[in-house]
């Protein structure tokens, strides 16, 4: 085939564009690897912070984001592949109420995540835990209805159900037609169906939309803010009551609260570093499970 | 049943399937009009007409898989040994495990063949292994498959060859007992070799159930079936033995179709 001028402008402008991100993500990679990287030690991976918040480890931060993920991970994902499993398999497309969780699904993905901050701080921690408080508490001083890691885990939950939610019924949708019909006319009950044909058959790609819900949500700082995340917090979190430290609202404070914020800049490369390589492998993780699961569909 | 007709038959017809009055609707699509036709037992018969003459949603009425689809409505009677299918309190389930069906498109899961036989039984409540295993091989000689796959029993069913992933369809439906087996255009994806291995299978198959198929080949109508149904717009034209309809069709629509005029 014959190249024209245009093509060859169009093939440069696309290619410019390439090389633009590429060196972008370079740059920014490059930037926190550098940095960080002297940081990393064995006492800064499983020390405390010091009182200067620069000094000594960031073991609770860790800590802590793993904790609120996993909490995150077991309130948010089985409702999202429930409510996913009833859009898919049982409502009926033209029904209304199918129609009104779609539309509120699709709502709840365009919300700003600081929203969703506000969100869990005045239905979580306010209203639900303020309740809990009032009906099974004399104490004047608050129980549930202070911010804590359950809140916190929970706000989070209701960021992520909208990806869960979205990525689970297109994995559903792509379980063919005939494999449904199949299993019906051999007797199965259309539960049967989904749990014994669907349900396998969309496994990778359900667990690749988990994971990627997942590693956003771990990262997600803004909606903890209110909910809470600690700016200083030397012990673990041993209850669901307790506030907790977390990587990237570290870097936060880090950034904008230490009384001095050069000292501060190579222990926040050092968190910057630690968050990335937490959500690259989760991220990673997707990526082999999706390889994985398109590799056993092949005969 | 009257004396002229017995003395037609060359052997007393047993009932199988009453089809009384079936009328199915898609939306507004009135798809099936007023039905009835008898299926006789142990006998294969052919549903044939043009495309979109409704044979195979009527087909689907007869296990209620189009219960499955959701704009579908359901009008009439079907008898399945003298109880209605549709009958208020009869669950769909129960109905599609004694009447089976094999699809146009071959349809195995992504699982081993073993696994695809078995699925039936295991869904079922069947726990028990060697019953297991003796049904998946009783199954797979049923369907003439066997030989070809007794060696690798537990590899893929996707590595079938066509033809042998839809023998697999019929096995895996053969494993639960049906009584009735509904196939619709098994053969059409297939190629002439195949093509006969199936037909072959169906004529030895009549010998223990009731089969309905539904063809757009009249050849193979006129090979594999006992009687023939010929549908046209949703409506039943005329039902007869196969050698009759194909030889001395009574109405001038089936006598078209047939001779290849329009369809």
């Amino acid at each position: 085939m014959r190249h024209t001028k245009k093509d060859w402008l169009l093939a440069g402008l696309t290619g410019i564009s390439l090389a633009v991100i590429l060196l972008l993500l370079a740059v920014l990679l490059g930037q926190i690897v550098w940095h960080g990287a002297p940081v990393i030690s064995a006492e800064f991976l499983t020390e405390k912070p010091g009182a200067d918040m620069i000094s000594g480890g960031i073991w609770p931060a860790i800590y802590g984001t793993v904790f609120m993920t996993l909490l995150m991970t077991l309130a948010g994902v089985p409702v999202g592949i429930a409510t996913a499993i009833f859009l898919s398999e049982y409502a009926s497309p033209r029904s209304r109420i199918a129609k009104l969780v779609r539309i509120a699904v699709n709502n709840l993905a365009g919300v700003p995540s600081i929203v969703f901050g506000l969100f869990g701080l005045g239905f979580f921690i306010i209203f639900v835990g303020g309740s809990m408080d009032a009906l099974f508490y004399d104490d004047p001083r608050p129980v549930w209805g202070k911010p804590s890691i359950l809140w916190a885990s929970l706000t989070l939950a209701v960021l992520t159900l909208p990806v869960v939610i979205v990525t689970t019924e297109e994995a559903l949708r792509t379980v063919p037609r005939e494999l449904r019909d199949a299993s019906l006319a051999l007797g199965a009950t259309r539960f049967q169906t989904v749990y014994k044909i669907v349900l396998p058959n969309a496994k990778g790609g359900i667990l690749t939309g988990v994971i990627l819900a997942v590693s956003r949500g771990a990262g997600e700082v803004a909606p903890i803010i209110f909910c809470g995340a600690a700016n200083f917090l030397p012990y673990l979190p041993t209850d669901l009551r307790d506030m907790f430290m977390h990587l990237g609202y570290h870097v936060y404070a880090l950034a904008t609260q230490s009384p001095n914020v050069d000292a501060a800049r190579p222990t926040l490369f050092g968190t910057v570093l630690v968050l990335l390589v937490l959500t690259f492998s989760l991220n990673l993780l997707a990526v082999i499970i999706r390889a994985r699961s398109r590799a056993a569909l092949r005969p | 049943m009257s004396e002229s007709k017995e003395a037609v038959a060359e052997t007393p017809v047993n009932v199988k399937m009453e089809t009384q009055g079936v009328n199915v609707f898609y939306g507004d699509n009135h798809a099936i009009r007023n039905v009835d036709l008898d299926i006789a037992d142990r006998s294969v018969t052919a549903l044939i007409g043009p495309s979109g003459c409704g044979k195979s949603t009527y087909l689907r009425a007869l296990n209620r898989m189009n219960d499955t689809i959701d704009s579908c409505r359901f009008e009439g009677r079907i008898l399945l040994d003298g109880e209605d299918i549709y009958g208020r309190g009869v669950d769909p389930v129960e109905v599609r495990r004694r009447v089976g069906m094999v699809f146009q498109k071959s349809n195995p899961f992504p699982k081993s063949i073993f696994d695809n036989v078995a699925f039936g039984l295991r869904i079922g409540g069947e726990k028990d292994k060697d019953v297991i295993a003796e049904r998946v091989e009783e199954s797979l000689k049923g369907a003439a498959l066997w030989d070809e796959v007794k060696d690798r029993l537990q590899s893929s069913a996707l590595g079938l060859s066509g033809g042998q992933q839809q023998r697999l369809c019929i096995a895996r439906c053969l494993a639960v007992w049906p009584e009735v087996i509904l196939m619709d255009e098994p053969a059409s994806a297939l190629d002439p070799i195949a093509t006969a291995k199936i037909e072959e299978l169906i004529r030895e198959l009549r010998e223990q159930y009731t089969i309905v198929i539904v063809t757009h080949s009249m050849q193979q109508a006129a090979r594999v079936s006992d009687s023939t149904a010929f549908f046209y717009m949703g409506e039943l034209i005329e039902h007869g033995k196969t050698d009759m309809m194909f030889t001395r069709p009574t109405k001038k629509r089936t006598e078209e179709y047939i001779s290849g005029r329009f369809g």
